[in-house]
């Protein structure tokens, strides 16, 4: 089993003050490198975006040693990539 | 007769010492069948995992960071959170560059700034966090109307959510509050004191965590933290974006001979148990007692 960190919608802060976030595209699951070893196929998901929107606590957000991003085009898409054969 | 008188209690010990298994948080000091392990990783049979630092606390109040996959283990006892919790928001929320991911909004005479405050950190036991010794403050003293500051990372969602910081200040009306959901005035004191709001329902996705000062208030914050879920959880620190600490898990394998079991946790909660199975995993997390900030799990043994 590997960690995993589903965040599901990012959002970026609202262009004006009193503003609704602004949604980012996608479904979004934090990983680990050790997970992503572990799952090599995940690695078609991952994203390298410039400043992370949300790290495993304790990394860099901008250059995170720890996080790794997926991002997937849909909840169904993340269920079904993330689903083991074993589960 | 001088060699029954030694044998007898020789053999007692021998038999008392040669099976079980004893974990003291608090010392640190971890036995089996009487030999010091020296540490906890030379437990046989212990397993241990948490994505994500850690904060934990000591009989002092002394707060520490401990690193990913590593055990949160003070002289408080072991502190083990059984649920991964993300602090939302995207600020650099112990060590502070500037004022970045800050806003503050209403009289235009109150002032925002960022100030060390080095003495008051330590004196609240929270150098080990907030290394670099500053802080946040609202001053609304000389203001005319209520001032607010809002930290950059809303809640996204309208589920429950639970607001925390550590403040201090003057004046006597303060409140730590999402941005569009009133909460209970305080009064800050001249020490840092962690202030929570739990389980507030956003009214909308985009509320935020806020601090709010009445005209003749002044605050210092740190610290500030916005979790969802209906209760506060340890300080997650991020740095500049959301962060989460992942579920702590945590178990060891029942010694030779050992089918009962006993724990002290907290504020003098003990526990106990028997049936155990030799070589069976015991699981410290799952249903336990001693989940969360001020159940630290003290002492574990395990018993003929």
């Amino acid at each position: 089993m590997i960690e995993l960190d589903v965040i599901g919608p990012l959002f970026d802060p609202p262009a004006a003050e009193g503003g609704e976030p602004v949604a980012l595209a996608g479904w979004h699951v934090n990983a680990t490198f050790a997970g992503l070893a572990e799952r090599p196929d995940l690695a078609a998901f991952v994203v390298t975006p410039s400043r992370m929107r949300q790290v495993w606590a304790g990394d860099d957000p901008i250059a995170p040693v720890l996080t790794v991003a997926l991002r997937f085009a849909d909840r169904t898409e993340a269920d079904v990539a993330l689903t083991t054969p074993e589960n | 007769m001088i060699g029954q008188d030694l044998l007898i209690p020789t053999l007692t010990l021998m038999r008392s010492a040669s099976t079980g298994l004893s974990l003291d948080f608090t010392t640190g000091s971890y036995r089996s069948g009487g030999v010091d392990l020296g540490s906890l990783a030379n437990v046989p049979g212990w397993s241990f995992s948490r994505t994500g630092a850690g904060t934990s606390a000591s009989a002092a109040g002394v707060w520490t960071s401990f690193a990913t996959g590593t055990p949160r283990v003070t002289d408080k006892g072991l502190l083990l959170e059984a649920s991964a919790r993300t602090n939302k928001l995207a600020v650099y929320s112990a060590n502070p560059a500037d004022l970045t991911g800050m806003t503050k909004t209403g009289d235009a005479a109150a002032t925002l700034t960022r100030v060390s405050d080095t003495a008051a950190l330590a004196a609240a036991g929270l150098s080990g966090l907030v290394s670099g010794g500053q802080v946040w403050k609202l001053d609304n003293i000389s203001g005319s109307a209520s001032a607010t500051v809002a930290a950059q990372g809303a809640v996204g969602n309208t589920n429950p959510h639970s607001l925390s910081a550590w403040v201090r200040g003057t004046g006597s009306n303060v409140r730590v509050r999402l941005s569009s959901v009133n909460s209970t005035v305080f009064a800050p004191g001249a020490t840092f004191a962690l202030i929570t709001t739990p389980n507030v329902i956003p009214t909308g996705a985009a509320d935020v965590w806020s601090i709010w000062c009445a005209v003749g208030s002044a605050a210092w914050f740190i610290l500030p933290g916005l979790e969802e879920a209906t209760t506060v959880s340890s300080p997650i620190v991020t740095t500049g974006a959301a962060a989460t600490r992942g579920a702590e898990s945590a178990s060891v394998v029942v010694p030779v001979g050992c089918t009962r079991w006993s724990a002290a946790w907290g504020a003098g909660g003990t526990s106990s148990g028997s049936g155990l199975t030799t070589g069976a995993a015991f699981d410290l997390v799952g249903g336990r007692p001693w989940i969360g900030v001020g159940n630290e799990l003290k002492t574990l043994e395990f018993l003929p």
